[in-house]
């Protein structure tokens, strides 16, 4: 109620009907998030499936780098990812000479952000999944003749699929969320950089509280959808 | 290859020492062509010797040779990966890809071919085994003895050297097991596939068996014709 009420009081028609119109910072936010969703599906069940089976030196630790981001503050997050391919550093001004653009404060910067922020999600739920699947049923596979890349696709990923698609869809509404890291990398470029998360931020530092109010009534939604997805898909028996 | 003037080489001949926990195994056999029964207490190390033969186990020392070719030597760092040794297993309680119709359960394990054929030859298999009704369902909705029979069809369906049966009737009642021992024999017969059936039941040993292996502490300690 005091929310209406503030709204009606400080926003000029102009500015409501701006805020109306302008669903650019959700439209980015669906496309960065569902690029990283695919790219963090593919990469983080691959290196789930290597950790879960994978026998070889230094597998700890991989395991641990590639958790940091749900620990690390998202800032310090995006201070590494700037360190690694800002401008001046090797891996960014090897992507700036291949492709003519910077890394940095452009959509593919919000997309690395949002797939390395939403990586190990991915990359946890898989790996535990994959480690539940009975391993006499990947030995009866091997009995068959099936050769080790077909028991993993036709036995280990189907049996532990529940289990991949519940880390995927919460890596998403990381993706989604994605706010420090995103900001670090990629910026507040209205129209270019600013995703969802970001423009709430904006909105509530410009005062225009019905923007603000909108954009968290959005990612709320989508946090909740996530949840119960979540909890579907933990609950069903395979 | 063996030459004409060579006796065949055995099914399988498995000298082979492992340990696992208190478990010693040290065991020296030959077996084939027939069913072998290898019988003993719990513990014995009946299973393991098994999971050794079809590779699921690298044994510490020793050589397993299937069909007169080395599978495994540890000391020569040699170990044949269970896809190619083609072994048909039938395990205690059938594991049935559980994700999968029956059909597809036997399909899988058959060799080469287009899947038009595949599924052609494990009708056929589904077919011999008594479980042709079942090819549309899926493992969790079947009985312990359905399951074996198409457990054992899956076994045969990939035309192996060699069939290992690790206690695969011992969760059954009577009637199903007598029925289920009359099919394993007919088939070793009828493919001329060796087989090394385990068992801790001297009567089931007796009904199902050509040879008998006495296991116990993970040694032999007799060998008996018979049949």
């Amino acid at each position: 109620m005091t929310l209406t009420l503030t709204v009606t009081a400080t926003a000029t028609p102009t500015a409501t009907a701006a805020a109306a119109t302008d669903w650019s910072p959700l439209w980015l936010s669906l496309r960065v998030s569902a690029t990283a969703t695919a790219l963090v599906a593919v990469t983080g069940t691959a290196a789930a499936y290597l950790l879960a089976k994978g026998r070889f030196p230094g597998r700890g630790l991989l395991e641990a780098v590639a958790s940091l981001p749900i620990v690390l503050p998202p800032t310090v997050l995006g201070y590494y990812l700037l360190v690694f391919v800002g401008r001046r550093s090797p891996l960014g001004r090897a992507w700036e000479t291949v492709t003519g653009r910077p890394i940095t404060f452009t959509v593919t910067g919000a997309v690395l952000a949002a797939t390395v922020a939403a990586f190990p999600f991915c990359l946890r739920a898989a790996r535990a999944a994959i480690e539940s699947v009975d391993a006499t049923v990947e030995q009866a596979a091997r009995t068959m003749g099936l050769p080790e890349w077909r028991v993993a696709v036709t036995v280990t990923l189907p049996l532990a699929a529940r289990g991949i698609v519940a880390g995927v869809t919460l890596a998403f509404a990381r993706a989604l969320g994605d706010f420090g890291a995103t900001l670090m990398v990629a910026g507040n470029v209205p129209g270019r950089t600013q995703t969802m998360p970001i423009a709430v931020y904006d909105a509530v530092q410009a005062g225009d509280d019905g923007r603000a109010a909108a954009a968290a009534l959005v990612l709320s939604g989508v946090a909740v959808l996530v949840l119960v997805a979540v909890s579907r898909l933990g609950t069903r028996a395979p | 290859m063996t030459g004409p003037s060579h006796p065949p080489a055995p099914a399988v001949e498995v000298r082979v020492e492992h340990r696992v926990g208190d478990h010693h195994l040290r065991l020296d056999l030959q077996a084939g062509p027939g069913i072998t029964v290898l019988m003993g207490p719990s513990g014995a190390g009946k299973s393991l010797a098994l999971s050794i033969i079809a590779g699921l186990v690298r044994p510490e020392r020793g050589t397993v040779r299937i069909a007169g070719r080395t599978v495994a030597d540890p000391a020569r760092g040699l170990h044949v990966a269970t896809q190619v040794r083609r072994v048909g297993m039938v395990f205690q309680h059938g594991v049935l890809l559980p994700h999968r119709d029956v059909l597809d359960n036997v399909a899988l394990a058959v060799r080469g071919g287009t899947r038009h054929r595949r599924r052609t030859v494990a009708a056929g298999w589904l077919a011999r085994v008594g479980a042709a009704d079942l090819a549309a369902r899926r493992p969790a909705g079947l009985s312990g003895g359905e399951r074996q029979r198409v457990a054992l069809a899956r076994a045969l369906a990939g035309s192996p050297r060699l069939l290992l049966l690790d206690e695969p009737f011992s969760a059954l009642d009577r009637a199903t097991r007598s029925g289920l021992r009359a099919l394993v024999r007919r088939e070793v017969e009828a493919t001329g596939v060796p087989a090394l059936f385990v068992t801790h039941d001297a009567e089931e040993a007796e009904e199902v068996g050509d040879r008998l292996v006495m296991i116990e502490a993970g040694r032999v300690l007799a060998t008996r014709t018979l049949r």
